[in-house]
């Protein structure tokens, strides 16, 4: 049992050593919500192919497709998608973001988060 | 046998913790001190650290007004120190010494010694030596089927050591002026450094205006790609024709290796190969030039000081010549096009040390003074 919880930890803390390439490729977890209500989960995994950010948002059998916009002048990110609520109905999603602490390995993306017309705020931290 | 598994859980996530944080174990010059703050300290060595990378003596210095205040001078590297017949014991707890320097940045009681004498016998201390005057260069030693030695003429010992500069920047006439942490003199000649994509310049860009804090080689991780032939105690080739390689031995990067494969094996491909800090590298002889392909890089670090980034996707073309017993000449054409608008090159040359070998260093020796306090 002590190995086990030990190497998780070790894997854990290797995976937090820096990535210093494009800083959105990566995974980001956090939540969006209204203050300090009710928050949901959000996943966001974002890869730069070279031309443009590209990106998931949920994987698996209710992700979305991301689309991502950035302004390199201030770091800051716009993100759409075309999600389903739970009746699956079609759940339109936008986001305006900014990277914080971007030198670090769990660096940040915050910022504003509507999602089928409900307003609210959204913190994502990169975990790769 | 629950408190052994709350043991157990402690010292895991303790483990976690030291892990997971980026400790600034070994920034650069400019990130940890400001050259336009001079300092003069006066006081009583209470403790010498001397250890890798960055020798520490710790002094009681009183102020203005009386107080009494522990500070860190910076003094060099221990390998350098020892080369000029310095030792730890050539200072001793109790000594009274008058330290001129430079000091941290913010508000750190530490200070980078421009100079260091011994109040009362006014003897200055770690005063470097005298260069030896370059002998005239012999022609490069080589192998009896002709091709070029990399590595000392047989029998004989030596290694590459300084490198011509300390900054990979593109190959062009009128090159940005920077200093040997890769800090730009002017932020404007930022596009005279290489020529970026937008991101790739904005994030150089930000790396410059946090005056590299975030440098993983600063937190003790390898010096992946080109930067490995720049760091401070030099390389060392290890031919073995028998078993189709080279080794490269890093001594700035805590006794790493990189192993290059000659045995005509094909070039790897990037998605083919397990992404590492080295790389995956074949290299073949083209006349006296060797010329090695590496794919497969982490994005882990940064391949040169300055902070040029790079992705998964990048390419390197190196090759080494000899051009005489005492030079090495090291190109390298970076080709990631993920992070630059074309392909581009840069290089260096490097100085043999003869007849020594290289010295242990390890980065995390004295990873931060404050531990040391």
């Amino acid at each position: 049992m002590w190995k086990r919880v030990l190497f998780v930890c070790l894997v854990a803390a290797m995976s937090a050593f820096a990535q210093e390439g494009h800083p959105l490729s990566g995974t980001w977890t956090g939540n969006w919500g209204q203050g300090t209500g009710s928050r949901n989960h959000i996943t966001l995994v974002m890869n730069w192919d070279g031309d443009k950010v590209t990106g998931v948002m949920n994987p698996g059998p209710d992700s979305a497709s991301l689309n991502v916009l950035v302004d390199y002048a201030n770091w800051t990110v716009h993100l759409d998608a075309q999600s389903k609520d739970t009746a699956g109905k079609a759940v339109r999603i936008e986001a305006e973001g900014k990277i914080e602490d971007m030198g670090s390995p769990r660096r940040r993306l915050v910022g504003s988060w509507r999602q089928d017309g409900v307003a609210g705020d959204f913190k994502v931290t990169r975990e790769q | 046998m629950k408190a052994d598994r709350l043991h157990v859980v402690m010292i895991a996530g303790l483990v976690f913790l030291l892990l997971s944080t980026p400790t600034p174990a070994q920034r650069s010059f400019t990130t940890t001190y400001d050259s336009n703050r001079k300092v003069t300290l006066e006081g009583i060595v209470t403790k010498v650290d001397w250890v890798n990378p960055r020798a520490f003596l710790f002094m009681n210095v009183r102020d203005g007004g009386g107080n009494l205040a522990n500070w860190a001078v910076e003094f060099g590297s221990p390998l350098d120190l020892e080369k000029n017949g310095w030792k730890a014991t050539s200072l001793k707890i109790g000594d009274v010494l008058t330290v001129e320097g430079v000091l941290a940045r913010g508000e750190a009681r530490q200070a980078s010694a421009t100079s260091v004498v011994l109040k009362g016998a006014g003897r200055r201390l770690f005063v470097p030596q005298p260069r030896r005057p370059a002998v005239a260069a012999a022609p490069a030693p080589r192998w009896p089927n002709g091709h070029v030695r990399l590595g000392p003429p047989p029998g004989s010992k030596g290694y590459w050591g300084a490198p011509g500069t300390k900054v990979l920047v593109e190959n062009i006439p009128a090159k940005p002026a920077m200093n040997d942490d890769g800090l730009l003199a002017n932020i404007a000649d930022i596009d005279k450094v290489a020529p970026f994509k937008p991101w790739a310049r904005a994030l150089y860009e930000f790396r410059q205006r946090t005056l590299l804090r975030d440098d993983p080689l600063g937190r003790c991780l390898p010096p992946g790609g080109p930067r490995q032939f720049q760091m401070p105690y030099g390389f060392q080739f290890i031919e073995q024709p028998e078993l189709g390689r080279i080794l490269v031995l890093l001594g700035g990067g805590n006794r790493n290796w990189r192993i290059i494969n000659t045995d005509g094996r094909p070039a790897a491909s990037a998605s083919e190969a397990v992404a590492s800090y080295y790389g995956t590298s074949v290299g073949k002889w083209e006349g006296d030039t060797l010329v090695v392909d590496s794919v497969g890089f982490t994005e882990k670090f940064w391949m040169t000081a300055g902070g040029l980034p790079h992705t998964e996707a990048l390419h390197l073309i190196e090759r080494f010549s000899r051009p005489n017993l005492n030079t090495l000449r090291y190109d390298v054409t970076v080709d990631d096009p993920r992070t630059y608008t074309r392909r581009w090159s840069g290089g260096w040359t490097v100085q043999w040390v003869p007849d020594e070998e290289l010295q242990e260093y390890f980065c995390e020796e004295n990873a931060d003074p404050a531990f040391n306090r």
